[in-house]
């Protein structure tokens, strides 16, 4: 299509394309003229979304600041709720006794068996202390400290060997000797003094 | 330096069809204002070029309700794009520009609209086509033969042929060198007037 061809065809297809389009009415025109008229006040009205940015940015953090402290409040409360809870119900001195008699005893007791004709003793004692409902866990010693002292039930106090072998705390660092009693000979002599003095057969 | 001082009021509407290349200092004058919000500076700017405007998305939609909503929608665009403007350059090519991108995706909602229609009504039969050559017909038969074209084709025809503009403007609104624009448009022509030969000729 050479030059003169070109301008053949745009005065054609110009033609056309005026012949199949509209033009609008004065009408239309002055009503898109008061669109248009609108067009700067409304487009200043309306705020780019990134202006509310540092706002909400701001909102976010300050809510959960918030949130963090209401969570340390409460945890603060609860604490001191279950301190004066533990004050209430213990004799005054008991809890240090109990953790200072029951603890160590009761691990070996779990653990690897009495060391010492002492140690032995020691273990009768703290299989009386163990011996509350409510020693299901290590952590409630003390509160177990209300129940049953005076009791000297050994079966129930072995029995406790067995209970609180599943339980993970205790048992941990536990072999299955520890559940199954002792191996080495040395250890069965062990296994007999000790278990006849809480038998009580001396 | 000697600033222009505006009259605070909207040009009449004979003006805004007579005057469509305004002074390079008014037209700078009338961004600023439209900038700051002036929605008469506005109207100003724009109101000259509203029949082309019109033009392209009429070609688009078919529709003069829909165009005038196109219209809209191109001078809300072309509010924020202002400020990128050159004053000097071609107003008419920047806002044809955004018109005939519009105008593509318009010519794609449309054609999928209208698949759809043919898909559950069927295809109109066909009587004499001497008859059916209505303006309306003509109008279909050149928005089907532009849709076929690629985009750029698409918005050079716009260009071209409804928006009349130079090469040197196609070539600013497309954003080409002249030489290519000028190319552009042959192959335009050329194409649109192979697909509308039969139009053409009658």
């Amino acid at each position: 299509m050479n030059n003169e061809d070109e301008q053949n065809a745009h005065v054609e297809l110009r033609q056309l394309f005026e012949k199949a389009g509209e033009e609008p009415s004065d009408l239309q025109v002055a009503r898109m003229l008061g669109k248009a008229r609108a067009i700067p006040t409304a487009a200043l009205e309306r705020r780019p979304r990134w202006v509310w940015l540092p706002v909400g940015a701001s909102a976010v953090l300050a809510a959960a600041a918030a949130g963090f402290w209401v969570l340390d409040m409460r945890g603060v409360q609860a604490g001191a709720e279950v301190g004066a809870q533990a004050a209430g119900v213990l004799p005054e001195g008991t809890e240090h006794d109990v953790g200072e008699r029951a603890t160590p005893n009761a691990l070996r007791v779990v653990g690897a068996g009495p060391a010492t004709s002492e140690e032995a003793e020691a273990l009768g004692e703290a299989a009386q202390v163990l011996n509350g409902p409510g020693f299901a866990e290590a952590d409630e010693v003390a509160l177990g400290a209300e129940h049953n002292w005076a009791t000297t039930d050994a079966e129930a106090s072995l029995l406790l060997v067995g209970d609180n072998a599943d339980d993970a705390e205790l048992g941990s660092g536990m072999g299955a000797e520890d559940l199954y009693g002792p191996l080495s000979e040395e250890d069965v002599d062990w296994w007999m003094l000790a278990t006849n003095e809480l038998l009580g057969g001396g | 330096m000697h600033v222009m001082t505006l009259p605070n009021r909207s040009l009449a509407f004979s003006e805004y069809r007579g005057n469509s290349e305004g002074s390079v200092p008014l037209e700078q004058e009338l961004i600023l204002r439209a900038l700051q919000g002036d929605g008469h500076a506005f109207a100003s700017l724009v109101g000259p070029h509203l029949p082309l405007l019109y033009r392209i998305a009429q070609r688009a939609c078919g529709s003069s309700a829909l165009a005038e909503d196109a219209v809209q929608e191109t001078l809300a665009l072309a509010f924020k794009k202002l400020g990128s403007y050159e004053a000097g350059t071609s107003l008419k090519a920047f806002l044809g520009a955004i018109a005939a991108r519009q105008a593509l995706t318009l010519l794609r909602s449309e054609r999928r609209r209208r698949r759809r229609e043919e898909a559950t009504v069927g295809p109109e039969p066909t009587a004499n086509p001497a008859e059916q050559l209505t303006a309306q017909r003509l109008a279909e038969r050149v928005r089907e033969a532009l849709a076929q074209m690629p985009k750029k084709r698409q918005q050079v025809a716009l260009l071209r042929l409804d928006a009349n503009l130079s090469y040197l403007e196609i070539a600013q609104a497309t954003g080409t060198t002249e030489g290519s624009a000028r190319v552009l448009v042959h192959l335009v022509l050329k194409e649109l007037k192979e697909k509308l030969s039969d139009v053409i000729s009658e």
